[in-house]
């Protein structure tokens, strides 16, 4: 246990940081909100007529806009990104710190076998998770309702919020999985980086353009897309299933390969 | 020389990456633009069918939006996203690396000032962004006028492309500063993410509209696309700031540097 709470007590700091900041990011897009929905609903008609890719390009979407809940749905990918990012970043540095830094062989000579320092380090991020998605959670929810005029969007909040920390929990475990499996494991940031941009950009396109819409089973991005948290589109059980898929099997192979690996030291 | 050339050398291969993946998404993307000039076609038509008043609501020149420099200038978004982590990156570990990977003696014993080590350094950080850059721009021109039958402004092409080259100026800068501002630096990509990223949340959600002050504080708005493809020039003061703000922290990071108390074995 002490492995695990040395690991919370390590990503305090940027937990601090990382949650201050979305919260932030919430209350800047909320007052944002204030100065738009002024301009009316006519416009909310006239997007409806517009082409798909086009409304893509402006940014707007199914969502109406006229609402805090709309409004805020339409810029919540942006959060999503970057509770992406703290995932995979977390995913990518917790077990590969030790070898980056040079203390596996303190870390290997304690009585503690592989599996458990797995494990506790997979608690601690799932911990660390948990509260950054509490944080921004509650923040959310009290921003947004201060925004809206008496009715509650708690329900609304927190479907989003699911497609929040299952994206993020996705991104955790493809970084914590390249960090078993890269020679160097340094290498794991830059990878998982790469592919959450070029999967976030696949989730744009898939949007825009018809002839790509298989691209939404490549992207987890798709697979929580605001819209169908939202319920302005139907959830897409197999998609739902590949995200399932990708968080357990990549758990288990973590263990698998950290066990089996050559260790730099 | 020599440090000019290794640091050349090693760091161009991932700077093809980056911009192999940036040639293949933006000629994916161009491929669509025939389909969706037809679609908007309609949208337009419809469009002419409403008072100027209501299309200027918007805030933003619909028809320019969707010519193909409009249609262009999206995907450039993302581009410029990519090059400012690559930018980041590049600025952050050219010379911090020598502190974490314990080669900064070495260096240090021999016979170049640090003055010289530091313009050697910037100097192969800049001529790869240049390089990708300009790479980037030819086979950019090449594939849109391949894949595109409509003209379009060369004038306007030439300063998107610009565009991203001085933003990317302006990351690699921050980030030069960044990496020899902090003590140490143990994982180059995760500032480089959390840097470039508050940035971009700050554009997305703070940045009402084009005459927001608010844009001074994100370098992703200084170069306003709507207002390029509308008037075929930059805004003078946001460029001015972009500019200064280069050579603030590149004099910053050399003060700093040559004074600094760089931790040895």
């Amino acid at each position: 246990m002490n492995l695990f709470f040395k690991e919370l007590k390590t990503y305090r700091k940027s937990l601090i940081i990382w949650s201050l900041a979305l919260v932030l990011f919430v209350a800047m897009a909320m007052i944002k909100y204030d100065a738009t929905s002024a301009a009316g609903s006519s416009i909310s008609a006239l997007l409806m007529d517009m082409p798909k890719a086009f409304q893509s390009m402006l940014g707007f979407g199914t969502f109406d806009f006229n609402t805090p809940i709309g409004y805020f749905g339409a810029t919540f990918i942006y959060l999503m990104l970057l509770g992406a990012i703290h995932g995979s970043m977390l995913g990518a540095n917790i077990l590969s710190s030790e070898e980056r830094d040079k203390t596996s062989e303190f870390l290997m000579i304690k009585p503690i076998t592989r599996n458990m320092v797995v494990a506790y380090k997979m608690l601690a991020s799932l911990v660390i998770i948990l509260i950054f998605n509490i944080v921004v959670f509650v923040s959310s929810f009290l921003i947004v309702n201060s925004h809206g005029t008496g009715q509650s969007y708690a329900k609304d909040v927190f479907l989003l919020m699911i497609g929040f920390f299952a994206l993020e929990l996705i991104f955790f475990f493809i970084g914590f999985f390249l960090s078993t499996i890269l020679k160097r494991a340094k290498l794991a940031a830059s990878l998982v980086t790469s592919i959450l941009l070029i999967t976030f950009i696949m989730s744009v396109l898939a949007d825009m353009f018809d002839s790509l819409k298989w691209f939404k089973y490549l992207s987890p991005f798709s697979y929580f897309d605001p819209k169908v948290l939202l319920g302005f589109i139907s959830i897409n059980v197999v998609q739902i299933g590949i995200g399932v898929t990708i968080v357990l099997v990549l758990a288990y192979l973590s263990f698998v390969f950290f066990n089996k690996r050559d260790l730099e030291i | 020389m020599n440090i000019f050339n290794y640091e050349l050398k090693i760091n161009l291969k991932s700077s093809l990456y980056y911009l192999l993946g940036m040639i293949a998404l933006t000629s994916l993307y161009l491929t669509f633009f025939p389909s969706f000039s037809k679609d908007t076609s309609a949208f337009i038509n419809l469009l002419e069918g409403f008072p100027p008043e209501f299309q200027n609501a918007f805030g933003i020149d619909l028809k320019n939006i969707l010519s193909i420099m409009g249609f262009y200038a999206f995907i450039l978004f993302y581009i410029l996203l990519i090059s400012s982590i690559q930018g980041m990156n590049l600025g952050v570990s050219i010379l911090s690396k020598e502190e974490r990977d314990k080669t900064a003696d070495f260096l240090m014993t021999k016979p170049v000032t640090r003055s010289k080590i530091l313009i050697s350094k910037l100097g192969a950080s800049i001529t790869i962004v240049l390089i990708t850059n300009l790479l980037f721009y030819l086979v950019s021109y090449m594939s849109i006028n391949l894949i595109i039958e409509d003209t379009f402004s060369f004038k306007v092409f030439t300063l998107l492309h610009l565009s991203v080259f001085l933003v990317e100026m302006i990351f690699l800068s921050i980030g030069f500063f960044i990496g020899v501002f902090l003590k140490k630096v143990k994982s180059t990509i995760s500032i480089s993410l959390a840097v470039v990223f508050s940035f971009f949340a700050i554009g997305a959600f703070a940045v009402n509209a084009s005459d927001d002050k608010m844009r001074y504080l994100t370098p992703f708005k200084y170069f306003d696309t709507n207002y390029i493809l509308k008037n075929g020039t930059y805004e003078l003061s946001y460029l001015v700031v972009g500019i200064v703000l280069i050579i603030l922290c590149l004099v910053g990071s050399y003060f700093i540097y040559v004074n600094k108390d760089i931790d040895s074995v």
